[in-house]
C-alpha cells in the first residue's frame, strides 16, 4: 500500500514533448483513473511510473521512495498489459509464479500463493494449461493472478479491458471493483474509455495532449466540469454546446441570446467577459426536456431518432443549423422533421468563455 | 500476392510443365552425382539414358565402400564436422547477445541500423583479402593446420548471418513480454536469458544449422590453413583430382559426401531459409 | 521501434561480438596493408648436422665397438627477409598483364552472371506464383542448389562439362578446353547455383504484394505486361536492388568454382582476381605482392558497394 506522487514530470520522445510538466498526487488505496483520447500520454505516463519508460524532468514517488533512477523491478509496482503478455512457452502456474521464482521464493511458498491467487480469480482448473488454450477473459485473469502474487504497493492497470467484448467488459469491470475492495491497495487503470471511468474510479485525472485537464471523482467531472473539454469527453451521449451571445450584463445576471429567437438568463460569479462576447453554452442531452415546459427553451427541427427500447435519441437541427442530442423517454411521440421546442433548466446549464474554460 | 485462383487448364499444364522442367534443370547436377557414384567406374561415361539406377544400369556401392574405407576420407568428415559445430556455436555465443542488444537498446552515437549495417558489411570483404595476413598471424601463434584456426575464422566469417536473422527474431518478438518480465521482477539478464531466448530458439537453430553449412561448404580459408592434419571435405576433395587424375566416380561420392549434409540441412530448415533469406533482404 | 530503458547491459551484449569483428576483420586488413608494402621473402636455409642417435627411451644407440653412432641430420629451416618497399607493389600491380586478365574475367563474370540470375530469377518467380502442380515439392527441389558446396558443384559440372563422354558431350561443345567457353561454363555454373537464391526472395517479395493492388490493375486493364510494368515492376524494384547488392559483393570474390572447374585455365581464361591473388600468395609465397593485389580488389568492392549505397539513398530520398 503506498501512495504515488508525481511532481513536474515531464517526458519529450527526441525533441518533441508530450508529456508537459505534470503533478499529481494518488492516495493510499485510492482507484484512480487516467482516462483521456488517444494520443493524450495516460499509457506514456502509466509506463514512467511503472519504470518502462525514462522520465525527461520531474519527480516520482512510489511511498516515501524516489522511484525516478530505480530498475521497474524495484518499484513495488504490478503491471496487467493491454495485450496481457502472457508468457506462451509457460503453463498458467509458471506464468503466476514467474516473478516468484526470480526471487528465489521456496517452492512451497509459490504454491501456496499460486493457488490462492487462482481462487481469487477463479482460474484453478487452467492452472496447468499455456496461454494459447486460454480464452481472452481466462488470459486476462491469468496477468491479473500474476500481479496479486507479487503483492505489489501499486497495481498498474494499461487498458485491460479493451480487447475484450462488450459483455466480457462489463463483468470484469465488477470483479476488477471487487478485487480493489478485497485487496485494499492503490491501483492506477488506464482508458479511453469514459464509462469504465465513470463506474470503476474513486477519483479521476482526465488528460489531453499531455495536460492534466481535471481531477475530481466522477459525479464532480459530471456536475462541474472545468472546461469544454472534459465537459464533452464525460458523458454520453456527449454534452451539447450552443453558441450563445451576451446581450445584457447586470451584476452577477446575465442575458444571452440563443440561437433562434430565444433568450435566457444565467446567474454566475466571476464576469470575465462583455457584452456582445460568444460564448458556450453546454446542456447535457439527458437534461433536455421535450414533454413538461419549464425553464428556458429553444426552437429545434428533429432530422434523425435512434429509438432504443427504453430511450429515444432525438438528434435535431437548431436555429444555426448545429445538431443537437436529446435523450428522451422510450415511448416518446416525436416524428421526422417535427418542429420541438427544447426545454430546460439553468440549474443543468455550464458556461464556457472564450478560453474554452468554466465560468463559474 | 496470391496464386491464381481460376485459371485455364491449359496454362496450369503448361506453366506446370515449365516449372517441372526447371526444377529437373536445378536438381539435374545433384542427381548426376548421385548416379555417377553409383555407377561402375567402367561405365562412367558409357551410361545411357538418363543413368536412373536400375533402370539404366545396375547400381554399386563399390565407389563409396572404397571412398569412406580411407582414414582420408573419415578424416575430412570428422574435420569438417568438428569445425562446423565449433564454429557455429561461436558465432551464435558472440552473435545472440550483440543481436539482442541491437534488438531493444539504443545506442548514442551510432543508431542501431548502422551498427547493424556496419555487421552486413563484413560479408562485403573478399576473403581472400584477410587470406595473407591469417595466413601469417596463424603461422605466428603456431596454429597451421589446427582446427581452432579454421574454428575461429569460420565463425568470424557467419558472425554477420547470426546477428542480422536473429535480431530480427527479436525485433518480431512483442516487448510486452520482456517489459511484464521485468515488472514481475527480471533484469536484463533475467528478461533475456528467460523470455526473449526461450521464445526465439526455434529461429536460433535453425540460423546455428544454417551457419552450419556454410562452414561446411568452406574452402578458401581451408586450403590456406590446413596442409596435413585438418583436412576438411572440400580439400578432400581438391585432392581427388591432384593425385589421382580424373577419376570421376570418386570424385563424385567425394561431392555427395560434401553436399549431402547442407542440402539436408537446407530441407529440415526450410520454411526458415526462406523466411531469413528472404527477409533479410526484403526488409533490406 | 520501442527499446527497454538504457543500462550498462547493452554493452555487455554488444560488446563481444563487435571487439571479435575488430580483432578479426580490421586488424588483419591493417596487417595486410602493412605487409603489402613490404617483400616477403622465404628461404630455405638447408644444413647439415652431426647428431647422436638415440633409441625409443632416449638413450644413445652403441655400435659394435660401444662408441655412439651417430646420424646426418637434415635442418631445415624457414627464414623470411622482411624489405619495406614502398608502394612498388602497388605499381607492379598496375602494370602486372595478368591482373588486367584477373580484372577482366572477373568484370565478364560479373556482368554477365549477376544479370542473368535476376533476370531467371524474376522470371521463375513469376512462374512459380501461380498454381502449379506440386508446387511446394518443386519449390524445395529448387532451393538445393543454394546449400550445395560451390566447390563440390565445380567438381560435379567438370564431370558435366566434360568434353568426352560427359552427358553433355553430345553437343560437341568445348566447354572446358576453349578459353571463351570455359569462362562461360564458369557462368552458367554460378548462375545454376545462385538463381533459385534470386528466384525466393522474388518469390517471396511477390507474395508480399497486396492482393487488392493487384485485383483493382486488373480491373483496370486487360493487358498482363500492363500489370507487370506498372504494378509489379515498381513494387519489386527495392527488392531487386538489394538482391542485386548482394549477388554483386559474393559474385566478386569468385574462388571456388573456377578453382574447381577449370584450375583458373585455359590459361588464365578463368583466373579471378581471388583466385589470382590466392595463388599469388599461397603458392608462388609472394605475400607483399598478394596483399597489395587483395587490398586493390577490397577497395574495388568497397567502391562499387558504397557507390550502390548513395544511388539507393537517393532514390529513397
Amino acid at each position: 500500500m503506498a501512495e504515488v506522487k508525481l511532481r513536474g514530470v515531464k517526458k519529450s520522445f527526441d525533441e518533441v514533448e508530450v508529456i508537459h510538466g505534470v503533478d499529481l498526487e494518488i492516495k493510499d488505496q485510492e482507484f484512480v483513473v487516467f482516462v483521456g483520447p488517444s494520443g493524450c500520454g495516460k499509457s506514456t505516463l502509466l509506463r514512467m511510473i511503472a519504470g518502462l519508460e525514462d522520465i525527461t524532468a520531474g519527480e516520482i514517488y512510489i511511498g516515501d521512495t524516489y522511484v525516478n533512477d530505480l530498475h521497474p523491478a524495484d518499484r513495488g509496482a504490478a503491471m496487467v498489459f493491454q495485450s496481457y503478455a502472457l508468457y506462451p512457452h509457460m503453463s498458467v502456474r509458471e506464468n503466476i509464479g514467474f516473478g516468484l521464482k526470480l526471487n528465489k521464493v521456496p517452492k512451497a511458498e509459490i504454491q501456496r500463493k499460486v493457488a490462492e491467487a487462482a481462487k481469487i480469480l477463479k482460474i484453478e482448473e487452467l492452472l496447468d494449461r499455456r496461454p494459447a488454450q486460454l480464452s481472452g477473459g481466462q488470459r486476462q485473469r491469468v496477468a491479473i493472478g500474476r500481479t496479486i502474487v507479487r503483492e505489489p504497493s501499486v497495481f498498474l492497470f494499461d487498458e485491460p479491458l479493451s480487447n475484450l467484448d462488450a459483455a466480457l467488459r462489463v463483468q470484469m469491470r465488477m470483479e476488477l471493483e471487487k478485487l480493489h475492495a478485497n485487496l485494499k491497495t492503490t491501483m492506477i487503470y488506464v482508458t479511453h474509455d469514459q464509462v469504465e471511468a465513470m463506474t470503476m474510479a474513486d477519483r479521476i485525472f482526465i488528460l489531453n495532449d499531455g495536460y492534466v485537464e481535471q481531477v475530481g471523482t466522477p459525479l464532480e467531472l459530471y456536475r462541474k466540469p472545468a472546461n469544454i473539454f472534459v465537459a464533452g469527453f464525460i458523458g454520453s451521449p456527449k454534452m451539447n454546446f450552443l453558441s450563445v451571445k451576451v446581450l445584457q450584463i447586470e451584476g452577477q445576471q446575465i442575458t444571452l441570446q440563443l440561437p433562434g429567437e430565444d433568450q435566457m438568463q444565467l446567474q454566475r460569479e466571476n464576469i470575465n467577459f462583455q457584452v456582445g462576447d460568444i460564448l458556450t453554452l453546454g446542456i447535457r442531452p439527458e437534461h433536455f426536456e421535450l414533454e413538461q415546459a419549464k425553464g428556458c427553451s429553444l426552437s429545434a427541427t428533429v432530422d434523425i431518432i435512434e429509438r432504443l427500447g427504453n430511450e429515444t435519441y432525438i438528434y435535431a437541427n437548431d436555429a444555426n443549423d448545429n445538431l443537437l442530442t436529446v435523450v428522451g423517454d422510450g415511448e416518446l411521440d416525436v416524428s421526422n422533421k417535427e418542429k420541438i421546442k427544447i426545454h430546460f433548466t439553468t440549474d443543468h446549464c455550464h458556461l464556457f468563455g472564450r478560453d474554452d474554460q468554466s465560468i463559474q | 500476392m496470391k496464386p491464381k485462383q481460376n485459371q485455364h487448364p491449359l496454362k496450369y499444364s503448361i506453366y506446370s510443365l515449365i516449372a517441372v522442367v526447371a526444377a529437373m534443370i536445378f536438381f539435374f547436377p545433384i542427381y548426376w552425382a548421385f548416379s555417377t557414384s553409383l555407377r561402375n567406374p567402367l561405365d562412367t561415361f558409357t551410361v545411357s539414358g538418363f543413368g536412373i539406377p536400375f533402370l539404366n544400369f545396375d547400381p554399386t556401392l563399390t565407389n563409396w565402400v572404397d571412398q569412406l574405407a580411407t582414414e582420408e576420407a573419415r578424416k575430412a568428415v570428422y574435420n569438417s564436422t568438428v569445425i562446423a559445430i565449433f564454429a557455429s556455436i561461436l558465432a551464435l555465443a558472440l552473435g545472440i547477445p550483440a543481436a539482442y542488444a541491437l534488438a531493444r537498446f539504443r545506442f548514442k552515437t551510432i543508431s542501431n541500423k548502422d551498427l547493424t549495417v556496419w555487421f552486413l558489411s563484413q560479408r562485403v570483404l573478399p576473403p581472400v583479402a584477410t587470406v595473407v595476413p591469417f595466413y601469417l598471424i596463424m603461422q605466428f601463434l603456431n596454429l597451421l593446420d589446427t582446427q581452432l584456426a579454421l574454428i575461429l575464422i569460420n565463425a568470424t566469417f557467419v558472425l554477420p548471418f547470426v546477428v542480422v536473422i536473429v535480431r530480427q527474431t527479436f525485433l518480431d518478438l512483442p516487448i510486452e513480454l520482456e517489459e511484464a518480465a521485468f515488472m514481475d521482477g527480471a533484469r536484463n539478464y533475467g528478461a533475456f536469458l528467460r523470455v526473449a531466448l526461450p521464445l526465439a530458439a526455434p529461429a536460433i537453430a535453425a540460423t546455428g544449422l544454417i551457419m552450419f553449412a556454410f562452414t561446411w561448404n568452406e574452402f578458401l580459408f581451408a586450403i590456406t590453413l590446413s596442409s596435413k592434419e585438418v583436412i576438411t571435405i572440400p580439400i578432400h576433395m581438391a585432392g581427388a583430382v591432384d593425385t589421382r587424375g580424373v577419376q570421376f566416380w570418386f570424385m563424385a561420392v567425394r561431392a555427395m559426401i560434401a553436399m549431402i549434409p547442407p542440402v539436408l540441412i537446407a530441407l529440415l530448415a526450410q520454411r526458415y531459409i526462406v523466411q531469413g533469406l528472404t527477409l533479410g533482404a526484403v526488409k533490406g | 521501434m520501442r527499446t527497454h530503458r538504457n543500462t550498462k547491459a547493452r554493452f555487455v551484449f554488444l560488446l563481444p561480438a563487435a571487439i571479435w569483428v575488430l580483432t578479426f576483420t580490421i586488424f588483419p586488413l591493417v596487417y595486410s596493408l602493412y605487409i603489402s608494402v613490404h617483400k616477403v621473402e622465404t628461404k630455405m636455409n638447408v644444413s647439415r648436422e652431426k647428431v647422436p642417435m638415440l633409441d625409443e627411451s632416449g638413450n644413445p644407440v652403441l655400435d659394435a665397438k660401444g662408441n655412439p653412432r651417430t646420424k646426418i641430420q637434415i635442418n631445415r629451416e624457414k627464414i623470411s627477409t622482411w624489405t619495406n618497399i614502398g608502394l612498388t607493389n602497388f605499381k607492379r600491380l598496375v602494370e602486372d598483364p595478368q591482373v588486367h586478365s584477373a580484372i577482366k574475367v572477373t568484370s565478364i563474370f560479373v556482368l554477365v552472371a549477376v544479370p542473368s540470375q535476376l533476370v531467371l530469377g524474376i522470371l521463375l518467380a513469376l512462374l512459380f506464383n501461380q498454381r502449379l502442380w506440386a508446387r511446394s515439392f518443386l519449390r524445395a527441389v529448387m532451393l538445393l542448389p543454394i546449400f550445395a558446396t560451390p566447390l563440390a558443384v565445380g567438381y560435379l559440372f567438370f564431370t558435366i562439362f566434360y568434353e568426352e563422354g560427359g552427358p553433355l558431350g553430345f553437343l560437341g561443345v568445348p566447354f572446358l578446353s576453349n578459353p571463351d567457353w570455359a569462362l562461360f561454363s564458369v557462368i552458367l555454373v554460378d548462375i545454376w547455383q545462385w538463381t533459385p537464391f534470386c528466384f525466393l526472395v522474388f518469390l517471396a517479395a511477390l507474395q508480399g504484394i497486396p492482393n487488392e493492388l493487384m485485383e483493382a490493375a486488373k480491373m483496370e486493364s486487360k493487358s498482363k505486361w500492363g500489370l507487370f510494368a506498372n504494378i509489379i515492376f515498381p513494387m519489386l524494384t527495392p527488392t531487386i536492388v538489394i538482391v542485386l547488392l548482394l549477388r554483386l559483393a559474393e559474385a566478386i570474390k569468385l574462388f571456388d568454382i573456377p578453382f574447381a572447374l577449370t584450375g583458373g585455365g585455359p590459361g588464365v581464361a578463368t583466373q579471378s582476381m581471388s583466385f589470382l591473388a590466392f595463388r599469388t600468395g599461397l603458392r608462388y609465397f609472394d605475400l607483399g605482392y598478394a596483399s597489395a593485389m587483395s587490398y586493390c580488389l577490397l577497395i574495388i568492392v568497397m567502391i562499387i558497394v558504397t557507390l550502390f549505397f548513395r544511388k539507393l539513398r537517393q532514390s529513397y530520398a
